[in-house]
């Protein structure tokens, strides 16, 4: 029995250690694979924010939000982008980041589509990030 | 009759004039990074605003700090819950102003190098910080860079005894933004 005490410790610490890394190393959520928290159009959105915004924050930051709505602009950032969907408002839009340009490749201005993104808050726009179509 | 038009057309030209002394945009790209030897961490944030004005030389920036990304999931968790309290702090900012300003010239292209200081809101604590710059006009576009240091304790922001050697006490923030004339 002596014997394979030190075993066990050896095991746990093993153990121990692969869960530590595996939680170190955790994967994003992707959006793409995850089902969508909250559906809405870009103009409900918007009103939502510019009526009450802290509100709006408690019920949509870090949520999984779709947004179907027409591409205004797109705009390459490094190895990603974003696309710019209308609200009707010229001031405020969503504005969808990709973290690569891959991701809409297809996408033109003007297109109707479909997006999901984390919802990280609003300054002059609503911004999804880590999106996908 | 065609005083008021001239009038008119004067006020017309004055108003878009007015307009045209701001830049600004809605992508710019703010980053920051913790680098002690045990750990290299880094985070991007690509929807930032920026305004310049520059009639007065005013700057002001925004950005949404559940915004960032970081390279793992775990990093980000950490950023938001355990340093920034995003869901509290929702929004960094900066107001400020070019020092000693002088005119930006939008027709001349060229490299300017400037100092710019103001207040700077990180996770509800608000400081004044001053750094170097530089100002690169293009083709109508104004290029602003900037990278300067500040000390997490400055903010209130509590790094754990724990993981003190992960996480450096001074964190570098680097500012990338083209602004575009104000429509």
């Amino acid at each position: 029995m002596r014997r394979i005490i030190p075993y066990i410790i050896l095991a746990a610490v093993l153990i121990g250690g692969l869960i530590a890394y595996n939680m170190y190393n955790k994967s994003h959520v992707e959006t793409k694979d995850a089902t969508s928290d909250i559906v809405i159009s870009p103009k409900e959105l918007l009103d939502a924010y510019e009526l009450d915004e802290a509100a709006a924050d408690a019920k949509y930051l870090d949520k999984i939000i779709e947004v179907k709505g027409t591409v205004k602009a797109i705009n390459q950032v490094d190895k990603g982008g974003s696309l710019t969907l209308d609200t009707g408002n010229d001031m405020s839009s969503i504005i969808c980041e990709f973290e690569t340009v891959d991701a809409y490749a297809n996408v033109k201005v003007g297109d109707q589509v479909t997006v999901k993104g984390f919802c990280s808050g609003k300054l002059m726009d609503i911004v999804l990030v880590r999106c996908s179509l | 009759m065609y005083k008021l038009v001239i009038g008119a057309f004067m006020l017309l030209l004055s108003i878009q004039s007015v307009s045209a002394q701001k830049h600004f945009t809605k992508t710019g790209h703010i980053s920051f990074y913790s680098d002690t030897p045990l750990e290299k961490i880094e985070g991007h944030n690509k929807s930032s605003n920026c305004v310049l004005d520059l009639a007065t030389g005013k700057l002001e920036f925004a950005t949404l700090v559940k915004g960032f990304q970081f390279e793992k999931a775990l990093m980000q968790e950490h950023f938001n819950e355990n340093y920034m309290e995003s869901d509290k702090f929702p929004k960094a900012t900066f107001k400020g102003q070019i020092d000693n300003y002088t005119k930006i010239d939008v027709t001349k292209n060229g490299k300017t190098n400037v100092k710019v200081s103001g207040d700077l809101t990180i996770h509800g604590v608000t400081k004044k910080v001053s750094t170097d710059a530089i100002i690169t006009v293009s083709n109508g576009k104004i290029d602003a860079d900037a990278t300067f240091s500040i000390l997490v304790a400055d903010y209130g922001i509590d790094i754990p005894a724990l993981v003190k050697d992960q996480i450096a006490k001074s964190v570098k923030i680097k500012i990338d933004a083209t602004l575009e004339p104000l429509k």
